[in-house]
């Protein structure tokens, strides 16, 4: 898949999965290459960007027997655009479905 | 591709398309490597599902469409962050004073500590007292001297840390949000903490006890709890 066109798709779906709770760089990783074929580095660039962009931050949490992790956590804007822009998505991926369906139709 | 290896070339591509916070971004993947590694996974594995460097990096620079926020490189801004710098100056130079009479008072409660311990009295600043009681006053100045010299060594390291997070304050507001905030806070972590905590433990136990002991010591030598006028301390 279109490299660009995965990275927005990708960030809502970083957003959604730190919704329900804080998570550390490599779960989230790991829940999204498991699903997605994506390079298992390419989340990380999208964590960067959204800290920058004020949607997540973090927070560093001592486990024991290892070095401290690195926790994401949703912040409100961060929130409120998961919402606006979930909304968008499954509407315009609704609006391509029905469109590919036709277009399916046509031909056959 | 080895783990070494990977990270040499990730490192110098980074270096290369000039991304700042590369060890903050390097860490990532330490974590990841770590957490591969104990899965049971090989470098090579793990470095070839990661993706090449040069791909990886590349992503670390923002395109021109990527940055939400416009920049915001106008005079209005600039004015601003120029009178911002300006009170963070003060505050700066308020806290080098609070540093400045911290590290001062480690060194002077050290150097009479060492004073009281060796019995060696310089300028006859040590009033008279009996030798018992002045090692442990000695040892309870080493105490709060370490004290002091930890908590010199704390607002340092806050200190810096402010000055870093301000710097990629002042060059967010004029990139529009290009590179993520810096934390204002400063984070000790794992064995540094500890050490830290350990040693800041024990010096405040050490500094009350011997300070407690030495001043019954000298109360009981005096006959009295004011000591101090017992042997005419105050009095020239």
């Amino acid at each position: 898949m279109n490299i660009q066109y995965k990275k927005g798709v990708l960030e809502l779906c970083v957003l959604s999965l730190l919704k329900k709770q804080d998570r550390y760089g490599y779960e989230i990783s790991e829940y999204l290459s498991r699903h997605i074929d994506i390079a298992d580095g390419t989340v990380y660039p999208i964590l960067r960007k959204l800290k920058s962009d004020g949607l997540v931050t973090t927070y560093l949490s001592e486990e024991s027997g290892g070095p401290p992790r690195k926790y994401y956590s949703l912040t409100l804007l961060g929130r409120s655009m998961y919402d606006k822009d979930c909304a968008d998505y499954l509407a315009f991926a609704k609006i391509v479905g029905e469109l590919l369906k036709e277009e399916r139709y046509d031909k056959a | 591709m080895t783990r070494r290896e990977y990270f040499n070339q990730l490192k110098s591509e980074l270096k290369k398309m000039d991304v700042e916070d590369i060890e903050d971004i390097l860490s990532e993947y330490e974590q990841h490597f770590a957490f591969k590694l104990s899965d049971g996974h090989t470098e090579e594995e793990v470095a070839a599902k990661l993706g090449a460097p040069q791909e990886i990096a590349a992503q670390y620079v923002l395109e021109k469409g990527d940055v939400t926020g416009k920049p915001e490189d106008s005079w209005t801004v600039r004015i601003g962050l120029f009178f911002a710098s300006i009170g963070e100056g003060a505050g700066y130079l308020l806290l080098a004073g609070l540093v400045t009479l911290l590290a001062a008072s480690a060194l002077a409660f050290a150097v009479l500590g060492i004073l009281l311990i060796s019995d060696i009295d310089i300028a006859q600043i040590i009033p008279p007292m009996p030798y018992s009681g002045a090692v442990l006053l000695g040892v309870s100045c080493l105490g709060l001297a370490l004290v002091l010299a930890l908590c010199v060594y704390r607002l340092v390291m806050q200190v810096g840390q402010m000055i870093k997070a301000s710097i990629r304050w002042h060059k967010r507001m004029l990139s529009g949000a290009q590179y993520p905030p810096l934390p204002w806070g400063y984070h000790l972590s794992g064995t540094k903490a500890n050490v830290f905590k350990r040693t800041l433990q024990v010096s405040i136990v050490v500094f009350v006890i011997f300070f407690t002991i030495g001043y019954a010591v000298l109360a009981t030598k005096a006959g009295a709890l004011g000591f101090w006028h017992v042997w005419n301390w105050f009095v020239r």
